[in-house]
């Protein structure tokens, strides 16, 4: 009887769905899936039959999340889009330097026309969407150049590839900091509102929701999860509810 | 009516410009990486032709078939031929290893294949907060690189300690004193210094000693102990090559050579570890691969 048990039980285990927690934001790296499902997988597997399973284009993406039982992280504008679509509800948000939102900017070398190419490290639907709204339906005269990240199109400005880049205002933060004299040189054009940062959001039918969203919330406390949080370039993920309006600490 | 509508359509295909993209090989990932690239992004007709296996007379007879407007190559095979049989065309280049080096008259554009020395060390400086001097190994082929790097270290606040080698002392180089009182190393595309690979080999072990980062610019350097490679991401330059080409068409000013846009960052956790350097807390944001 015993022996009946153990093989249904391995039988279980084997064919067990794994649970999937689908990722895409065009706000983070996209080269680095390979280390950060690693990691991911790794941390995931101590708490059950997780895996993460990270996209690099958005359709893909949504496809996946018409299957149902969907855990996902996505930028605030994605979710914006999608959330009705595909049933998603906002449960953790990511905070980064007491912040939860931040602000996207249009860099530019100084006393120049909105006109030539414009460096990006968002997909292009994004980085159209943020420069019509940005800049007033005034980008017309601009083309995207597409880089895998946010200082390679800051640094493209400053050395002379591109006129324009679009980015986060931490990352020109990062780069007043690291070489305050080619920051000198640039100037901010525009700037959005502040914006949430990435979502953790699941469909609202899924019955996994409150252990796979503590198990996200407490990533902060393990060096592992930790690891994994920088790499999404986050400090932590809080939970998201009306009290975060409050203290969204804006970071204009 | 219908006469001016098709005057119209001719006088259109007249100016129409024909645009042939001239791959070197490939089976070499980064011509391939950029031409996948380039198609992706460039919104007008082009021809591909890979030139891996063809003779030179077949190339010369396809280019003269063809005769392009433009030519986008890929590659010093490619700029070589099309240099030498349609000289008199507009010759878009990418994806050379020092492109200095090539006979570059009449109407000539391109992306180099080496980063902007700036942008290497403001990486560098993101990546190493702590890093004050470098140390780099070179000989007179490599002096202006040498010469760009100093200048742009100097406003990062970081000290470039230069080693001159030349084919002689290449083999008794007295490398020890500046490993041991630099932060880190730095490797470049130096020809003395990479035909002999007892040396490259010897500053790889003296750095381990001394505990000290080496910083290059090929992946091939992780098997030597390498713990940050920067170059230039290839599907980048086949963007910008795109970007390049559209705006020329368009009459936009462009800057005939410019350095590449992206790169491709790789540090090598397990070496950092290994030798106990410190690096940002924020390189997720900045590296493409990190090896754990």
């Amino acid at each position: 009887m015993k022996i009946v048990f153990l093989i249904l039980l391995f039988a279980n285990i084997l064919f067990a769905e794994s649970v999937k927690v689908y990722l895409y934001t065009p706000e983070i790296n996209t080269n680095n899936f390979k280390s950060l499902k690693i990691s991911f997988d790794a941390y995931l597997s101590a708490y059950g039959n997780y895996e993460l399973q990270p996209f690099s284009d958005k359709e893909t993406f949504e496809k996946y999340l018409k299957k149902k039982s969907s855990i996902a992280i996505l930028s605030s504008w994605h979710y914006r889009e999608i959330a009705q679509k595909y049933n998603l509800e906002a449960m953790l948000v990511a905070k980064r330097k007491g912040s939860i939102t931040d602000r996207k900017i249009l860099v530019g070398q100084k006393n120049t026309l909105l006109k030539g190419v414009v460096t990006s490290a968002y997909d292009l639907e994004y980085t159209h969407e943020l420069l019509n709204a940005i800049t007033k339906n005034n980008s017309k005269e601009l083309s995207i150049l597409r880089v895998p990240k946010e200082i390679d199109a800051l640094m493209s400005v400053g050395f002379g590839m591109s006129r324009f880049a679009l980015v986060s205002k931490d990352s020109y933060t990062l780069l007043q900091h690291i070489n305050p004299v080619l920051s000198k040189n640039l100037k901010i054009y525009y700037e959005s509102e502040p914006e949430y940062r990435m979502f953790l959001a699941s469909n609202e039918i899924d019955k996994e929701d409150n252990r796979v969203v503590t198990i996200f919330k407490n990533m902060e406390l393990s060096d592992s999860g930790k690891n994994i949080l920088n790499m999404l370039g986050i400090d932590k993920l809080v939970f998201f509810n009306t009290a975060n309006l409050e203290d969204a600490g804006d970071t204009k | 009516m219908r006469l001016l509508f098709f005057i119209s359509l001719f006088t259109l295909f007249l100016h129409a410009q024909t645009l042939l993209v001239i791959n070197s090989n490939s089976d070499v990932k980064k011509y391939t990486e950029a031409v996948d690239e380039f198609s992706k992004n460039f919104n007008q007709p082009f021809k591909i032709l890979d030139i891996s296996h063809m003779k030179s007379r077949e190339i010369k007879k396809y280019l003269y078939d063809e005769y392009p407007d433009s030519v986008y190559a890929v590659g010093a095979k490619a700029y070589q031929y099309a240099n030498e049989y349609i000289p008199e065309k507009e010759i878009y280049f990418s994806s050379i290893a020092d492109w200095k080096k090539l006979t570059m008259e009449g109407k000539r554009y391109g992306i180099s294949n080496e980063l902007h020395s700036g942008m290497q060390l403001t990486i560098v400086k993101s990546i190493f907060n702590n890093i004050k001097t470098i140390g780099v190994i070179h000989s007179k082929y490599t002096q202006n690189i040498i010469n760009d790097l100093s200048q742009d270290a100097e406003v990062l606040g970081i000290k470039i300690i230069p080693i001159k080698i030349d084919e002689d002392s290449v083999n008794t180089i007295q490398s020890e004193d500046t490993v041991q009182h630099s932060d880190a190393m730095l490797v470049i595309a130096d020809p003395v210094f990479l035909n002999n690979e007892k040396a490259v080999e010897n500053l790889f072990r003296l750095s381990k000693e001394h505990k000290k980062p080496v910083i290059a610019y090929h992946e091939l350097f992780i098997k030597y102990g390498a713990t940050l490679i920067i170059s230039a991401d290839n599907p980048t330059i086949g963007r910008q090559m795109a970007s390049m080409i559209e705006s020329k068409l368009n009459e936009e000013p462009i800057e005939n050579i410019q350095y590449p846009a992206g790169t491709n960052i790789i540090l090598n956790k397990r070496e950092a570890a290994l030798i106990d350097v410190e690096f940002t807390p924020d390189i997720s944001s900045i590296a493409t691969e990190v090896i754990e």
